[in-house]
């Protein structure tokens, strides 16, 4: 049956080809996702083939290459810093490393720190937040007044102390940062499992004879899931600028190793001395990118799964 | 409402207590409180002194009291970097610079964000709507140590308009060295303001009282310049104790771009130094002014609101 003629009222049928194609194409945010795949989970996973350079490689020879695009400066006369070339393409910092390289393996520090930190802070945060929901009475109370507590102090501030207690590495980073997500997610999936505990299905449940562990897994933790996917997918942004603050302060990943807020401080002096903007640039520019399409497609994401969030 | 400020002024108390827990918990998470609380080379009569003095040979609870009790009087040790030196004292020295840099801030984003927020509102979907959308989505994506590095390369390094870096000498100097890092940090807290703004107005724009006042012929002016934005900036008012949270990091951030001698650049030091002192005295000091503040915006939040006290 033609479904343009149903009704009686004829309605155009949908445009075929490449129209249909950029009409479906346009509701999802495929420049943010494309920026995503391109800038951060491609160089995460193949850092190692396709970094044209080793980003560790110190090359004194070839110390502040500009970027290749730019031509040589001269002071009367002289010139003080040469032409760019191909072999660096954004150039390399006071050590001669190559800028792009470093770039490339940072994503990985990215992307590892800020999923494991979330997975972290997820997991007891929003268990947390499930049992005080389910069990209320003193537990959530003390649960609660600790999400407060978390809730009201600046997380830089715990970030600071941890990082002089345990010294600056992978692991405290993680750490710090999951102590600063918990309570977002014990907020919210208490308030979840709240609105889910009167309802006929987990009552039903009770009586069937579930206990209380298995009502939590199976029956309530599945309903809370959405919302906290949505709450992930917005917090991976805020987690990787997060992430990158620490480390510009000292107070995150140790160098040499190739982190994007390490790389941004390393070229502050620079800037300063007057020579060498591109070390400080290209990497921020990565972390703007990166996080702007991930909020971008946070929004959208969470447009998708629960309207009800919208506007928050 | 008197009830209601000293409920909140025993909320404010009890956050205050579990900072000073965490604190005195972390010096000794990492083993023996010794390795953070003293320098590596320090000799066995100072460790004495120090066993004495935080009384670590006593249980636990007792030396917990023992810290509180020294907190309360102002003694947080002596600072690592500089062993002579109180750490309170090194702190309260750096804290103006501070306090000048972190409120120049605020007046900054409280002065364009309300008009830009107001205009975006008013102008819903125009060309300067959009503007000031992409403004506020960069403002939320961009690293903020970036955004000042690369003020600085711009105004300071490349047109050579301001200084780079320090706090310059008493007078307009001071003012011109805090240019720079006040709009590095206000670029930040404007993003966040102005959208509220723009949310709340938009809400209020829609309302039948204003209505009303077109209907009776008030000018366009008035009706949101006085009419409207009264009523929508109560919701920015509380997002003010936030602010003042995002106040803390921007400082910090951007007292280290721009190496202007405050207390930010002072806890950065400590992390190098790892001078746990001088770091537990900041993160104290902080979370007091930072729980001050916030109470007195509850308090005032109450009085515009009246429904407030009652919940």
């Amino acid at each position: 049956m033609d479904i343009s003629r149903i009704g009686g009222i004829a309605t155009r049928p949908a445009p075929m080809g490449l129209g249909r194609f950029i009409a479906e194409a346009r509701r999802y945010p495929l420049v943010p996702m494309f920026v995503l795949v391109v800038l951060l989970i491609i160089p995460a996973v193949f850092a190692d083939l396709i970094a044209p350079h080793d980003p560790y490689d110190v090359n004194p020879r070839e110390r502040l290459t500009p970027p290749a695009w730019s031509g040589p400066q001269y002071l009367n006369g002289e010139e003080v810093r040469p032409a760019g070339s191909w072999e660096n393409i954004l150039g390399t910092d006071k050590l001669g490393r190559d800028v792009l390289s470093r770039i490339m393996h940072g994503a990985r520090y990215s992307l590892s720190i800020s999923l494991l930190a979330i997975l972290a802070g997820g997991v007891v945060g929003s268990g947390l937040g499930v049992l005080a929901g389910y069990f209320g009475g003193l537990l959530d109370h003390v649960v609660m007044r600790l999400v407060d507590i978390f809730i009201t102090i600046p997380g830089l501030l715990f970030a600071l102390v941890l990082a002089i207690v345990l010294g600056p590495s992978f692991s405290t980073i993680v750490i710090v940062v999951a102590v600063i997500l918990w309570p977002r997610f014990a907020r919210m999936s208490r308030a979840e499992t709240l609105s889910m505990r009167s309802r006929d299905f987990v009552s039903r449940a009770k009586v069937s004879g579930c206990s209380d562990n298995r009502i939590m897994l199976r029956h309530i933790f599945p309903n809370v899931v959405n919302p906290l996917v949505v709450l992930v997918t917005l917090e991976v942004g805020h987690v990787i600028l997060l992430e990158a603050t620490l480390s510009f302060l000292g107070a995150g990943i140790p160098r040499p190793i190739p982190a994007w807020g390490l790389m941004v401080s390393d070229g502050r002096d620079l800037i300063v001395g007057g020579n060498g903007w591109w070390v400080s640039l290209f990497p921020g520019l990565a972390i703007l990118l990166v996080v702007l399409s991930m909020n971008l497609s946070g929004d959208w994401l969470r447009d998708k799964l629960d309207p009800k969030l919208r506007n928050r | 409402m008197q009830r209601y400020i000293v409920v909140r002024l025993f909320q404010s108390l009890i956050v205050l207590f579990a900072v000073s827990i965490i604190i005195f918990g972390l010096a000794r998470i990492s083993g023996d409180p010794m390795d953070v609380l003293l320098p590596d080379d320090a000799g066995p009569e100072e460790f004495a002194l120090m066993e004495q003095k935080w009384g670590l040979d006593k249980p636990l609870h007792i030396q917990y009291l023992t810290f509180l009790g020294n907190a309360m009087t102002g003694d947080f040790g002596r600072s690592v970097q500089h062993p002579t030196r109180e750490a309170l004292e090194l702190v309260l020295k750096r804290f103006p610079a501070t306090l000048v840099l972190a409120g120049l801030a605020l007046i900054i984003s409280i002065v364009i964000a309300f008009p830009v927020g107001v205009l975006s509102a008013v102008k819903k979907d125009s060309m300067p709507d959009y503007l000031a959308k992409i403004f506020a989505l960069m403002g939320q994506s961009a690293p903020s140590f970036w955004v000042a590095i690369m003020l600085m390369w711009i105004f300071a390094v490349q047109l050579n308009w301001l200084p780079t870096s320090g706090r310059g000498d008493p007078g307009v100097d001071r003012l011109v060295h805090l240019i720079l890092p006040a709009f590095a940090i206000g670029w930040y807290q404007v993003a966040a303001l102005m959208r509220l703004v723009r949310s709340s107005m938009l809400e209020v724009l829609d309302s039948e009282f204003i209505k009303l006042a077109r209907v009776k012929g008030v000018s366009e002016v008035r009706v949101v310049w006085k009419h409207a934005l009264r009523n929508a900036s109560i919701a920015p008012i509380t997002l003010l104790g936030l602010l003042v949270a995002q106040l803390v990091t921007g400082t910090v951030v951007t007292e280290t771009v721009f190496s202007y001698p405050g207390v930010g650049l002072l806890a950065v030091d400590a992390i190098r130094n790892r001078d746990f002192q001088v770091m537990q005295t900041i993160v104290m000091v902080f979370a007091l002014i930072f729980v001050g503040i916030n109470l007195l915006v509850d308090i005032i939040y109450a009085y515009i609101d009246p429904r407030i006290r009652y919940a």
